[in-house]
């Protein structure tokens, strides 16, 4: 663990900006869980969400999409990657130099697959789910601040 | 890629935070996915008392707050089965709801098992802020009752649910219907829109809210509440309905 740990407050790429991009980040992932939690919870009790702004929630998260093989609700393993993103934000936050990369290819996972759920929305369900837009949100997001940490921290070199 | 200088170690508490952070959100997640799972909204209370039996809910477990006493609902349910019947599935249903739409293929088996044994009543309860069509299917079903046909559109309803859960205009699919569970369509259409229609809709709705009913399907079996997960289970909710013959006997 020790030598992963490396100072919080130095450069700008691990420093300061940095930790401002990661702790941004972690309160992105959190929002991202509790969005994924709830679906997962109501998946599990088999009740209709609440749709707000759209009307489709039913017809995508009755789908044969929402579900993974052995009848696990999609939207837990969405609970166990932003879990997952949150703990690695919080450890660059505080100095973890590793977990930086792997957040950075989590998010680009995570980015992949809502790009395969918007499609699957939008083209062959034909319908959208407020939560999912709300998750596709956060992991666009996730993605946006992983990229403006990485500009920030190459700038920061560069002077 | 030169590796970049170590820190001096760090105090005790900084090394351990983030862990106690990540540890910290992981039990606020599961909690909040526990107290997600057995809120209320996911089949409710009854008003009967606390009961021993494991599939059925206590009714401590129902909404906070006072309660009206509970309330007849729309006058001659409609039910299916034996008027007198040892044992009664009241189910709390909303057209539009896809777990009652699973719920009726289970009912139907239930049904055509036990016969005469088994009454099943349905109360109407459409979720309205949820499900833009519910309420009008509710009154289409109530408009085919009047012609004596009300479990017929039930029937369409429920097993034709993707064609019109998300039309703009649901009335001529329900027209359709009609027609083709043979009934006089003018009339169908005139009954829809009749006061008494929509009586018998928010009745049944009234009754559901004061036995703590918010959220379908919620399955009452001889006056007891039953959990989502015995609702929504096959097997559950036959061997639920096996118990109370078992306990009649």
């Amino acid at each position: 663990m020790s030598d992963d740990y490396a100072e919080a407050d130095g450069d700008a790429g691990r420093g300061r900006p940095g930790r401002v991009w990661d702790a941004l980040s972690a309160v992105a992932a959190l929002v991202g869980l509790a969005d994924a939690v709830y679906l997962t919870a109501e998946h599990l009790a088999g009740r209709s969400v609440l749709c707000m702004v759209v009307s489709g929630c039913d017809k995508v998260l009755m789908s044969d999409y929402a579900t993974l093989p052995g009848g696990y609700p999609l939207a837990a393993l969405g609970a166990l990657a932003y879990f997952a993103a949150f703990s690695l934000a919080v450890l660059a936050c505080f100095g973890y130099e590793r977990a930086r990369p792997l957040l950075d290819l989590l998010v680009a996972l995570m980015f992949a697959a809502t790009l395969w759920l918007l499609y699957v929305q939008a083209f062959v369900l034909e319908a959208f789910c407020t939560y999912c837009l709300l998750s596709a949100a956060v992991t666009t997001l996730l993605l946006l601040l992983a990229l403006a940490r990485r500009l920030a921290g190459r700038r920061a070199r560069l002077q | 890629m030169s590796r970049k200088p170590k820190a001096a170690p760090q105090p005790a508490k900084n090394r351990y935070l983030p862990f106690v952070i990540i540890g910290g959100v992981l039990v606020a997640a599961l909690v909040g996915a526990l107290l997600l799972l057995r809120s209320p909204d996911s089949g409710s209370a009854s008003n009967s008392p606390a009961s021993n039996a494991s599939n059925t809910r206590a009714a401590s477990n129902a909404p906070a707050g006072p309660r009206r006493p509970e309330q007849p609902g729309a006058p001659n349910p409609h039910f299916r089965g034996g008027a007198t019947a040892p044992v009664t599935l009241e189910e709390f249903g909303d057209f539009q709801c896809p777990p009652c739409g699973r719920l009726h293929g289970s009912l139907k088996k239930l049904e055509d098992q036990y016969g005469d044994r088994l009454k099943v009543v349905f109360r109407n309860y459409p979720l309205q802020n949820m499900h833009k069509n519910a309420f009008s299917a509710a009154r289409a079903a109530e408009a085919a009752g009047l012609q004596g046909k009300f479990f017929q559109m039930h029937d369409m309803l429920f097993e034709h649910q993707p064609e019109w859960q998300d039309s703009p205009e649901p009335r001529p699919i329900y027209a359709s219907y009609a027609s083709r569970i043979g009934l006089n369509v003018d009339k169908f259409k005139a009954d829809m829109e009749r006061q008494e229609v929509a009586d018998r809709v928010q009745a049944d709705f009234v009754r559901g809210t004061s036995l703590g009913v918010s959220g379908t399907p919620t399955v009452f079996l001889n006056g007891r509440v039953l959990t989502a997960d015995v609702t929504l289970d096959e097997q559950k909710l036959r061997g639920a309905v096996e118990s109370a013959f078992a306990a009649g006997r």
